[in-house]
């Protein structure tokens, strides 16, 4: 039993979501966070709940709001008052998979406190840091249709998150076969068992390390990220932190594919869930219709693929 | 008779009169560099003969080895120069090398005996390097000097800071201003060595523009002035190793037979027919028409035929590794795939951004026939490139796919 029996597993709760699925699933393996963008209603959650329980993962759930305080994520110490004194009370933060819904409606102040968590995977309460459990990921979703009453994540927040999901609408097939079997998916979520302990899922992570990367495979890496800020309409073009995450997610990729070695594939398959988040167009090109994801496309159209 | 066949008798003929042709063209190649150039010495004896030539080697080396005699029998540097007959000898030798074209030795020798006659004063304004002559005057001022003053002036020297002008004039200067007789004996020690050391270099030049000349190196004369030579250098504790063994050297192979070089001739058959007469004069300009058209004929023939021809030439690599041993496995898959990705790519275009999956899609969508080959190519190729995986991959089944691969290919 392995990852690929977990994708098939979900594919019975998922409709049309194996790509997304298998993304998490390797943002988990390179203990990445994941950013989902996409309207209300189309299974973000449930594939987040999905993934946890078939990984035998602790699985918690915040809604930002304008009014939530870091201490309702993180954490704090309240008065007990039958026992006279300060206890901790762990915010939803200590889990595995967190699941935060709508970042982008959060303070600045609350999502920095979150990200910077992310980032260091400890938590510091009244000054005293408190690790957080491995593996944990965070799983943000935001709307890209809102406006009003939102805070965009500033950029060099956004490049903490290892890769962003565009999460779309089932094709109609797909839809019909939800409305159809919703009674059917429902069942099959309840009866949901583990097929991964946590201790499978820190040893696969171990294992998806080592998957082989060929110097080819990093000469190819670093050319997509040099020619990302060579390209005409990019302001601000990948990090280094974005060459190391195509590397890891690649990896993790190839891991769940069952070989243990990178492929040019891989770092493809994953350059615009990596890139699309970290590149930033200039304005100008920008009202023309040039999006990340149309320059992601003329990079990767750009550079040779590794021969021999 | 089938047409392949017959395709492959007639490249067998023209193979086999291209080499025909290439052996005659050796044959009579090997006989031309036989030939000598007229008028043109073949060795260097013949220029250098006594008969024609001013330059004396035998009073040469004479006169070498009767200063090296001198200087195994202590004779000093000062007692060489009162000598009227040995300053005379001296004179010819300065001749002698100069005459040979050894200037900067005949210069250094002269300088040894022409710098005896300046007084002090002159030696030291001549002098070009300031910091060895305020380092005399000091000498002189503070009458210092010592076997360190000594050693230093050799250290400049030695290490190039001084020229050897500059060398001899301060040890002449030193000599003619120092009243210390231990010091003067040493300093003439030093300009006997500045002497010899000048001779013995002279004579390497000679030996070395010698070094295929029997009758310089065979000679008593030189073999002598060599142990003369060496004799000295061996008692000298500073003496330049190098120098001594070059010295060792020369002396062996005036001992030995000098081997003369092996003789390199082309490998060539001969099939024990008698030439063939050609019952007709063929002129000089019909060879070429000739060769040229029978090269057209080929080129034509290959470019009727490039597909097949391209097909082979990228199947040579593989034929060669497989009989003779090639590099390695890994190698060997990786020049099997992108030589079947060579073929397939001018049916089916691939661009340089796609990866080997990519482009096995498009084969699979668009040559159903070469599908299970080239993936088969495709899946041992990224086993062994990306995964480093020789093991998992079966040798006989890449070089069946590949042999499928081009039959197919050469069949359309």
């Amino acid at each position: 039993m392995g990852i690929d029996a977990v994708i098939r597993k979900s594919a019975e709760v998922l409709v049309e979501k194996e790509g997304e699925v298998r993304l998490v699933i390797a943002s988990i393996l390179a203990e990445g966070h994941v950013l989902i963008e996409g309207v209300p209603g189309i299974a973000k959650t449930l594939t987040a709940k999905t993934i946890a329980r078939l990984l035998s993962l602790d699985f918690k759930r915040v809604q930002m709001t304008p009014d939530l305080l870091p201490a309702d994520v993180l954490g704090g110490y309240v008065y007990d008052a039958k026992q006279g004194i300060f206890i901790l009370k762990k915010g939803p933060i200590f889990t595995n998979v967190l699941l935060v819904d709508e970042i982008n409606r959060g303070s600045p102040r609350t999502q920095s406190a979150l990200l910077e968590a992310m980032q260091e995977r400890q938590v510091s309460i009244e000054g005293q840091s408190f690790p957080l459990d491995r593996p944990f990921i965070v799983l943000a979703t935001q709307n890209p249709i809102e406006f009003e009453g939102v805070f965009p994540l500033p950029e060099a927040q956004l490049d903490r998150f290892l890769a962003k999901i565009n999460s779309t609408y089932t094709t109609t097939e797909g839809l019909k076969k939800v409305l159809k079997e919703i009674d059917l998916i429902e069942e099959n979520f309840n009866s949901l068992k583990p097929l991964l302990s946590k201790e499978e899922v820190l040893s696969a992570i171990k294992e998806a390390r080592e998957v082989r990367v060929d110097d080819a495979i990093y000469d190819y890496v670093v050319k997509l990220v040099e020619e990302s800020r060579k390209h005409p309409a990019v302001r601000l073009g990948a990090s280094p932190r974005a060459g190391i995450a195509l590397i890891r997610l690649a990896k993790a990729l190839a891991y769940i594919d069952s070989r243990n070695y990178v492929i040019p594939d891989d770092v493809k398959a994953v350059a615009k869930p990596v890139l699309t988040h970290r590149i930033i167009i200039k304005p100008e090109h920008e009202v023309s219709g040039v999006t990340p994801d149309k320059v992601i496309e003329d990079i990767l159209a750009k550079v040779e693929v590794p021969k021999p | 008779m089938s047409p392949v066949f017959e395709g492959r008798a007639l490249a067998t003929l023209l193979l086999v009169f291209l080499l025909f042709s290439l052996n005659q063209l050796l044959a009579v190649a090997e006989d031309i560099s036989r030939i000598h150039t007229p008028d043109f010495p073949e060795r260097l004896s013949e220029v250098l003969n006594e008969g024609t030539n001013p330059i004396n080697y035998s009073e040469y080396f004479q006169l070498i080895k009767e200063f090296f005699d001198l200087a195994n029998n202590n004779v000093s540097f000062d007692e060489l120069l009162r000598n009227p007959s040995l300053s005379g000898d001296l004179d010819k030798l300065v001749n002698l090398v100069s005459e040979k074209g050894d200037l900067e030795n005949a210069h250094r020798i002269k300088v040894l005996r022409d710098y005896s006659f300046l007084n002090p004063q002159e030696l030291l304004q001549n002098i070009s390097s300031d910091e060895l002559r305020s380092l005399l005057q000091k000498v002189v001022e503070n009458g210092f000097l010592n076997e360190e003053i000594l050693k230093e002036i050799s250290e400049m020297y030695l290490s190039g800071n001084i020229s050897f002008d500059d060398y001899v004039k301060a040890l002449y200067f030193l000599k003619k201003t120092s009243s210390d007789s231990d010091l003067v004996v040493k300093i003439d020690s030093l300009l006997m060595n500045a002497l010899l050391n000048s001779l013995a270099n002279s004579s390497l030049n000679v030996l070395s523009g010698a070094s295929t000349d029997t009758q310089i190196l065979e000679n008593n004369v030189t073999s002598e002035a060599l142990k003369s030579m060496l004799s000295f250098f061996s008692k000298e504790v500073s003496a330049d190793e190098g120098l001594v063994n070059m010295l060792k050297g020369f002396l062996e192979r005036t001992n030995t037979q000098l081997p003369s070089l092996p003789e390199v001739r082309f490998p060539q058959f001969s099939i024990g027919l008698p030439a063939p007469v050609i019952p007709f004069n063929v002129g000089p300009l019909t060879t070429l028409p000739l060769l040229t058209a029978i090269l057209l004929g080929v080129l034509t023939y290959m470019l009727v035929k490039r597909e097949r021809f391209a097909a082979v030439l990228t199947r040579l690599p593989l034929i060669r590794d497989r009989y003779l041993g090639g590099p390695d496995l890994r190698s060997e898959v990786i020049r099997a795939y992108w030589g079947s990705v060579e073929l397939l790519k001018k049916r089916i275009p691939r661009s340089l951004n796609e990866t080997h999956r990519e482009y096995l899609d498009k084969v699979l969508m668009s040559a159903p026939s070469l599908s299970e080959s080239f993936k088969y190519l495709t899946e041992a190729y990224e086993r062994v490139r990306w995964g480093a995986q020789e093991e998992k991959v079966f040798i006989n089944g890449v070089r069946k796919a590949y042999e499928d691969l081009v039959r197919e290919l050469s069949k359309a």
